[in-house]
């Protein structure tokens, strides 16, 4: 299955290619089988590159009639072993969450590329605009948690597509990749490395030997730890007797209705317990910092010019960003921040989403401060100035 | 013939029947439904065609093949 | 459910009780069907198709959307790999089933809401698609499940929750959408017919090509025991289907097989039911065999 022919992987070596494309020469080489998709502005160059490739290596590439019966279709191809994926942005996300939230409560992995614009309602198409952020954490009806990744480049957008896949075969619940109108379409230098290494890396689909095992998530009785197996696939040994979207034990039998907060805890800690193993964040320039810039996506780029510039002019301040955005890590935050001066969050939103999570873990006396932007891009002299304003 | 308990009275066997020999009768089982009986005397109009065997929404009633070799229509019964 | 009555069965059981997924589970037969509910004979010739035919189960996975017949999974078979869908999304769900894995054939119950309501759209793409699958729609012309609302099939003059001053509006055909559509097989019969259902599935299991079978079920407890016989066409007159029995003898007077209705006014045919099969094309080009060429031109080419 992983080399049905050698197209699969790319050459290695550096290619320019389009956020877009990047992000789907990633799921290519992660072992993409099956996209389903609905042509939107700005995530149609997803399908349309994919409706090339993906015949060459044995997969599928269907458009389907509208949004809910490509997620659908998506969902039926992971159920039968494929790796599978969506691309959409904001309005198609809002049309979707009903089958995301059966998603996870049955536990089957995809992955969901969003290519954000301006909204709400139909909006600038063309524009980028964080708003989905909000919109991923709670995407459906029903108690569950999502992991949502902010690439800030078309390397990123590579690698971290990697990464997303094999968090799906691992926790089992849905994935977000957050890009925006811009992102996706700018082109630039991706190195793409030789095909052993990436398949290091990628875990695949498999079933146990013991297919007799629990199929969903549960709790151990001696450790008392919340357990992750395998996905299981229909079709072959390795698969519940009945597969319902009602609150039911490891396998897969109903509860009774007063056992329902046990099920709500399994859905919700099993990403909690593992935020230490889940959340990926990087630190420039804090080991001394007063003022600290919480950020991320594309607005990093402009902050890490604004942080050079103020370090010349002696201003002590750095950048923590974050890579997975859900769940947030608030214990790393709350250590980061702790003896800050102010902490800015530039964010291309209005609400400021992150800036408010930022909040909720600082004490009183550090304040906020959000840098807004929408449909635009921040320019490193705007966050220049709030640092400026910070350290008079 | 043999009443049994899962019965739900619907009545479906006595209309699907070709030859017609089933009726309701006044007996009540566990779950106080009316059970169907054979009409007197025509037991060996029965063909064995299971069209009861195949509408009966709770799979209650089915042809048996006797020791005898004569078909005949036997319903389950509960012990209580 | 452990609060369900299990009542005891007595030897020799049915003969198919031992295939059944609730005969290997609970030792008992439990149905949570009303009593005249067509589902319970529809899962019966179910298992006998898969045992007589001695199938694999594995291959044709049973996609159960939402409604009344969702809970027919304790009477299909025991190996049958069922899963539960949103309403009205079943189609789309085998759709991807389908493509990713092509050896399957997913079998798919909806229901006359969920299909012709909700899942409208889905419904007509996976028929102009003629993709390889079997499709059941149960129509008992109500939405069950809910309590005894309309549902589009609902018969003219009906009484339902929603429609308290009769239904009025025309009612949709499955038979026809499916038609225009393109599927491959198309046919209709009822739940008084159960030899003539188990022919049709068994032929839809050779076909190639996407293949509607819509049944004909009673529902007792929200459309017959509301209902008089003749819907209040001639008057008042007519009695109140309250049992199964006289559920099944009101379809089988109001179902008439195409090849009489050919000949019959269209006065004659309103409000009744036409049987029989209507298209048999298996040699309709099917969807994931061309979509297999295609693979193997891009495998191919360079």
């Amino acid at each position: 299955m992983s080399n049905v022919n050698g197209k699969r992987f790319l050459k290695p070596g550096r290619y320019l290619m389009m956020g877009n494309v990047a992000m789907a020469e990633g799921a290519l080489s992660s072992g993409l089988k099956f996209f389903g998709g609905y042509p939107i502005t700005p995530s149609t160059e997803v399908i349309e590159h994919l409706a090339k490739r993906l015949p060459e290596v044995g997969g599928c590439c269907m458009q389907m009639e509208d949004e809910l019966a490509s997620i659908n279709a998506v969902m039926g191809a992971s159920l039968v072993g494929a790796k599978a994926m969506t691309a959409t942005s904001g309005p198609g996300l809002s049309l979707m969450t009903e089958t995301i939230s059966m998603a996870a409560n049955i536990e089957i992995p995809f992955v969901f590329y969003d290519v954000q614009r301006c909204g709400p309602g139909t909006g600038f198409v063309t524009v980028p605009h964080h708003n989905d952020i909000g919109l991923t954490r709670f995407a459906g009806n029903g108690e569950f948690e999502v992991i949502a990744f902010a690439p800030m480049s078309c390397q990123e957008l590579f690698d971290l597509t990697i990464t997303a896949f094999n968090y799906a075969e691992t926790y089992r619940c849905p994935i977000f990749i957050l890009s925006d109108a811009y992102l996706g379409h700018i082109h630039e230098v991706v190195n793409i490395p030789p095909k052993e290494e990436i398949l290091k890396r990628v875990i695949d689909r498999t079933i146990p030997e013991d297919t007799k095992g629990a199929k969903f998530t549960y709790e151990d009785i001696t450790t008392h730890k919340l357990m992750i197996p395998k996905p299981y696939i229909v079709g072959t040994e390795f698969c519940p007797p009945l597969i319902i979207h009602l609150p039911h034990n490891q396998d897969g039998v109903l509860m009774p209705e007063e056992n329902s907060l046990r099920f709500m805890k399994i859905m919700i800690d099993k990403i909690r317990d593992n935020i230490d193993k889940i959340s990926l964040t990087e630190e420039y320039k804090l080991d001394d910092a007063e003022i600290i810039i919480i950020s991320y996506g594309l607005p990093v780029r402009a902050s890490y010019r604004a942080v050079d510039l103020a370090r010349k002019k002696g201003i002590k301040v750095g950048i923590f960003r974050l890579i997975t955005v859900w769940p947030f890590p608030k214990e790393k935050v709350k250590k980061v921040v702790a003896g800050a001066k102010a902490i800015i969050v530039p964010e291309m939103n209005y609400t400021g989403v992150i800036a408010e999570q930022v909040e909720r873990v600082t004490d009183l006396n550090i304040p906020v401060i959000k840098v807004p932007k929408v449909a635009t891009l921040h320019h490193p002299d705007d966050i220049l100035k709030a640092i400026e304003e910070v350290a008079k | 013939m043999l009443n049994q308990h899962r019965c739900q009275g619907c009545e479906i066997c006595v209309s699907v029947c070709p030859t017609g020999i089933l009726e309701m009768s006044d007996q009540l089982n566990m779950r106080v439904a009316f059970l169907p009986k054979v009409k007197e005397g025509k037991e060996k109009y029965c063909t064995a065609c299971k069209r009861c065997e195949y509408t009966c929404p709770i799979w209650a009633i089915y042809i048996v093949p006797e020791i005898e070799n004569e078909i005949t229509v036997k319903k389950e019964e509960a012990k209580i | 459910m452990s609060d369900d009555v299990r009542y005891p069965s007595e030897k020799p059981e049915h003969p198919y009780f031992d295939s059944s997924f609730s005969g290997m589970l609970l030792g008992t037969l439990v149905s949570r069907f009303c009593g005249g509910c067509g589902y319970g004979s529809i899962g019966q010739l179910y298992t006998r198709v898969f045992e007589d035919e001695k199938l694999d189960p594995k291959l044709y996975p049973l996609v159960i959307g939402i409604g009344c017949y969702s809970q027919i999974f304790f009477l299909v078979h025991k190996n049958a790999q069922k899963m539960l869908t949103l309403h009205g999304r079943a189609p789309a769900i085998a759709t991807g089933m389908k493509m990713a894995n092509p050896k399957m054939k997913p079998i798919i119950f909806s229901g006359d809401g969920d299909c012709l309501g909700i899942g409208g759209n889905h419904f007509i793409h996976l028929c102009r698609r003629n993709l390889d699958c079997i499709l059941f729609i149960f129509n008992n012309s109500i939405y069950g499940m809910t309590g005894g609302q309309a549902a589009p099939t609902t018969l003219y003059g009906a009484m339902s929750t929603t429609t308290p001053y009769r239904m009025f509006e025309p009612r949709s055909d499955g038979i026809e959408l499916a038609l225009a559509a393109g599927a491959s097989y198309v046919a209709r019969t009822t739940v008084a017919h159960p030899r003539t259902l188990m022919k049709y599935f068994k032929k839809a299991l050779k076909n190639k090509g996407t293949s509607i079978i819509e049944v004909i079920t009673p529902c007792v407890t929200y459309f017959g025991r509301k209902n008089l016989d003749n819907l209040g066409s001639k008057g008042e007159k007519g009695e109140i289907m309250d049992t199964g029995g006289k559920m099944i003898e009101w379809i089988k007077k109001n179902s008439i097989h195409i090849n009489q209705a050919k000949f019959m006014s269209k006065e004659e045919l309103f409000n009744k039911y036409i049987i029989g099969e209507f298209r048999y094309n298996p040699s309709k080009s099917e969807y994931s065999e061309e979509y297999k060429k295609i693979q193997n031109i891009a495998m191919k080419g360079d």
